[in-house]
């Protein structure tokens, strides 16, 4: 089966909610409903915020 | 019993083994309100419980559980300025399952690196509120962005004392060169607040000068060649070698028996940090010289902001460890191949920012995993990362490359050649940049993700949803 693969429009990346892409090639048990697209702004936010350390 | 102090951040998603644990006779804050204890419960069906007790009789709030509202607000707690005693299993949940969120501060005299790169941050570019004197006048903020150099020309990089354009890259070019009188900032003796960007950005582009701990140490070392000579003496007039070991060892001995628990300790948290004022304290083969081999049980920021040889590393044995929380945040390989050695994660319970930012290393030989090893951005910011090769299986979830834009095609290769053929719904994450330059179909193309060769690569593990960021 081929896979399924969600390209972001510019400005933006897909995330299921844990893993973000501006391409993404889903697992054969993956779905696109599983992803939405965020703009690159919310997703740096998120990324500082995930990844702050001290 | 552990000790500890200050804020805390719980993460949003907390998973771990059945357990329970309670403890008392610490106090905390959270949502500005005093609490006494903790009861943390993770039952075998994977619910988590964790509640903030305000009395004996165990009434609590809860931050996150099933039986009472979870509450977004109590997720910060604060334990305040001094270390407390803390139950050991509270301690550990803790560390494994938050973020320390202490202030950064900055003080005394930094040097910039002769020249320093563009940015993208926003904060830089809109200015970092700090109080500094540099070419013998004083300032309140510092920023990084463009400037305009001439109709027709364009814009370029500068670098921003207050309103003073102090340093003025080239058109075109993506890095700032530092004049002499302006590569010399004074913070003052004093901590000032900084904003997390700002630190980031002279940690890696900034060099701080003349720390007190290595004035100290480097009296330490004096000391020590002072009872090395007394030593000597007493062991040529009495005759006796026994005479001249001691008085060379003994400094030595007193410190590492005590540091190493006479080859004891086997939780290293922070043991060779060096200082979040930047400086380097631990200097390989001058005082970082331990006495007993170091087998951790627990590395968490162990090597922060080091800066050691491959040798040094290579001879700590990781394979029982089980936190790598930022063991290797910020560090750097000394030498210029930057070559970070072997590594046994297997036993891994928690790898969150285990290299994070450690653009002082280009390679890492091989990091041997296990199925069980868990991945939370261990690679978050390590941006000249080329290669790495792993060992073992990857099978769990939230492997990030995303900052290594360099990644070779071989490292590309490992990664996926290592992920489970059989494992379902899990997740991995490579650099765009990185993918399409690897494998690009002609010199400079940066296609790489519509190449044959990446689809038929990534078609191996079909079971496997691939990001590219």
């Amino acid at each position: 089966m081929e896979r399924i693969i969600l390209r972001a429009k510019n400005g933006f990346l897909f995330t299921d909610g844990e893993v973000y892409g501006k391409t993404v090639y889903l697992g054969v048990n993956d779905k696109p409903e599983n992803w939405h697209e965020i703009s690159k702004d919310e997703y740096e936010k998120r990324v500082k915020e995930e990844e702050a350390i001290d | 019993m552990a000790r500890i102090k200050g804020k805390w951040e719980w993460y949003n998603v907390i998973t771990d083994e059945p357990c329970s644990l309670i403890g008392r006779g610490f106090s905390f804050t959270s949502n500005n309100e005093p609490f006494i204890g903790l009861r943390i419960f993770v039952g075998a069906g994977g619910g988590v419980d964790v509640a903030y007790l305000y009395d004996d009789d165990e009434q609590g709030v809860y931050y996150m559980g099933d039986s009472e509202v979870v509450n977004s607000n109590y997720r910060t707690i604060d334990f305040g300025s001094t270390q407390q005693e803390i139950d050991d299993g509270l301690y550990d949940f803790i560390v494994r399952h938050a973020i320390s969120r202490d202030p950064k501060t900055v003080r005394g005299k930094w040097r910039w690196n002769e020249s320093i790169p563009a940015t993208d941050s926003a904060d830089l570019m809109r200015g970092c509120a700090v109080s500094f004197t540099s070419n013998d006048k004083s300032y309140d903020l510092l920023s990084i962005d463009t400037v305009d150099i001439g109709a027709g020309v364009g814009s370029t990089w500068a670098l921003f004392y207050g309103s003073d354009t102090v340093c003025v890259g080239e058109a075109g070019s993506e890095s700032i060169p530092i004049s002499p009188e302006y590569r010399e900032m004074d913070f003052g003796s004093a901590e000032q607040e900084v904003s997390h960007e700002l630190y980031l950005y002279l940690l890696a582009n900034a060099t701080y000068l003349m720390p007190e701990i290595a004035e100290k140490l480097g009296r330490i070392a004096e000391n020590e060649q002072r009872v090395y000579d007394a030593g000597y003496r007493t062991g040529y007039e009495q005759g006796e070698a026994a005479g001249v070991e001691q008085g060379k060892r003994s400094e030595y001995d007193l410190f590492w028996d005590t540091f190493q628990k006479n080859g004891d300790r086997r939780y290293y948290e922070r043991a060779f940090a060096d200082t979040t004022n930047g400086g380097r304290m631990w200097i390989n083969g001058k005082n970082y010289r331990p006495k007993y081999p170091m087998k951790p049980l627990q590395a968490m920021q162990m090597y922060e902001y080091g800066y050691l040889p491959y040798e040094a590393i290579a001879a700590v044995d990781f394979s029982e460890c089980t936190d790598f929380y930022g063991t290797f945040a910020y560090f750097s390989i000394v030498g210029t191949d930057k070559k970070f050695p072997p590594i046994d994660i297997s036993s891994a319970t928690r790898t969150q920012n285990m290299f994070g930012w450690c653009t002082g290393i280009k390679e890492i030989e091989e990091i041997c995993v296990s199925e069980t090893t868990p991945y939370s951005s261990c690679f978050a910011g390590t941006t000249n990362l080329v290669e790495v090769k792993f060992n073992g299986t990857i099978a769990q979830n939230g492997l990030n490359f995303k900052d290594c834009t360099q990644l070779s095609v071989q490292s590309i290769e490992s990664v996926i050649n290592h992920l489970s053929g059989t494992t379902t719904g899990l997740k991995v994450t490579f650099s765009r940049t990185a993918v399409n330059k690897a494998f690009e179909t002609s010199e400079g193309a940066n296609d790489g993700e519509t190449s044959a060769e990446w689809a038929g690569l990534i078609a191996t593990k079909s079971n496997w949803t691939i990001a590219l960021a």
